[in-house]
């Protein structure tokens, strides 16, 4: 399991990539990205939520109320400027790979 | 699927309620709720479930720091009717407590002051009518608390204290200490005029009395705060004040009245027989009734 200290700078290019597959809520954002980790890593609740927040107030995925098993749920959308986002944030992410392995011996 | 519940619950105290909380609420409610759903049809057993669910929560901090709210100094609003029946019920109680004391006492410093100008039948009927009135004062309130407890869950409870104890102004909280410092000296100046044995005995125990129905009654809030110790709400609490009860009849009557010390012994048994009686009687109509 990996320790949400490291992951932190990359829960929201997490969460971007699952609603640019499409719309979602909650529940299946966690576990897709518990299923996509190979369970090596599960968000919790509140790190999700502050995520979604976030995202929601830079303008990078807008919600709205949907039904889902008879239950409210609020589901997520990724705006354009999300997608942009999302795309800068997998260069950085690329650049830091790249740097990072030049220290890393195994 | 309750513990889930009062888990939320409980991380949700204290956070003002809007809109954006609300949903969010709503929405980590029916999130953990589908985890739960899911890990018990994969065979998890539903305590392993809820361990998985809750130890998945992380810190609610987290999101209210994103959403620039912070925790505390936010005024209670408290809608549903039991909560509103339950926090007046308290309020009663609190005041009967004091109020009953504090006739009591009164009552015994009177008897000092009534002793003194020699008016001793008067003042043996007024403090055994002051005794009377404590004692139906505190069945009422043992009835009371019980009956309650058992409308609203016991964690309910304890959440409804603490909004009551934030909302109570000061001057409620001081209404009890006062009448007791109150009564205190009155007992002591009255008292040291016609100085014995027995009087000294008395003040010994009234001011024992005192302290511990203080520390009962202000419910580990103000008094004990200050001391730094805490009581289990009416537990060892209760038993503190049972005791003193007998104890303090035996002194009361040994001052006001002509009987011997083993006659008063035996008439603070039955005293303390019968109130038990009726309380444990009153319980069991209840029950019965239900």
């Amino acid at each position: 399991m990996i320790s949400s200290d490291i992951i932190r700078g990359y829960t929201d290019t997490m969460i971007l990539f699952i609603v640019s597959c499409g719309d979602s809520y909650g529940y299946e954002i966690s576990k897709q990205i518990k299923d996509i980790s190979d369970d090596n890593y599960v968000m919790k609740e509140t790190t999700l939520y502050s995520a979604l927040t976030r995202l929601e107030k830079n303008g990078f995925i807008t919600s709205y109320s949907g039904m889902h098993d008879g239950r409210k749920r609020t589901y997520y959308r990724i705006t354009d400027e999300g997608s942009r986002y999302y795309k800068e944030k997998c260069e950085e992410w690329e650049l830091t790979k790249k740097v990072i392995d030049n220290f890393i011996e195994v | 699927m309750d513990i889930i519940i009062n888990y939320i619950d409980s991380m949700f105290t204290g956070i003002p309620v809007t809109n954006e909380t609300s949903r969010l609420r709503e929405d980590i409610t029916a999130n953990m709720t589908d985890k739960y759903d899911e890990l018990v049809k994969e065979g998890k057993s539903g305590n392993e479930a809820i361990g998985t669910v809750i130890s998945e929560f992380g810190s609610i901090d987290e999101v209210l720091s994103e959403m620039g709210i912070t925790r505390g100094a936010v005024p209670v609003v408290i809608t549903e009717a039991p909560e509103k029946k339950y926090l007046s019920h308290i309020r009663t109680v609190s005041l009967l407590a004091a109020a009953g004391t504090g006739i009591l006492i009164l009552g015994i410093a009177l008897m000092f002051v009534l002793q003194y100008h020699t008016y001793e039948k008067v003042v043996s009927l007024f403090t055994i009518f002051a005794g009377i009135v404590f004692i139906f004062l505190s069945l009422f309130i043992r009835v009371g608390f019980r009956q309650k407890y058992t409308e609203i869950s016991e964690k309910a409870v304890t959440v409804l204290k603490s909004k009551y104890e934030a909302g109570r102004s000061l001057t409620l909280k001081m209404v009890f200490p006062f009448i007791c410092i109150f009564a205190v000296l009155f007992a002591l100046f009255s008292g040291v005029r016609n100085f014995d044995m027995f009087s000294f005995i008395f003040m010994i125990s009234v001011s024992l009395n005192l302290a511990v129905t203080a520390f009962v009654y202000t419910e580990k809030r103000t008094l004990a705060g200050m001391i730094g110790v805490t009581v289990p709400h009416l537990k060892a609490a209760d038993i503190l004040r049972e005791l003193t009860l007998p104890y303090f009849m035996c002194v009361l009557m040994s001052v006001t009245t002509g009987y011997n010390q083993f006659e008063i012994v035996v008439i603070a048994v039955v005293v303390y027989v019968i109130m038990h009686l009726c309380v444990g009687l009153f319980d069991t109509i209840r029950e019965n009734a239900k």
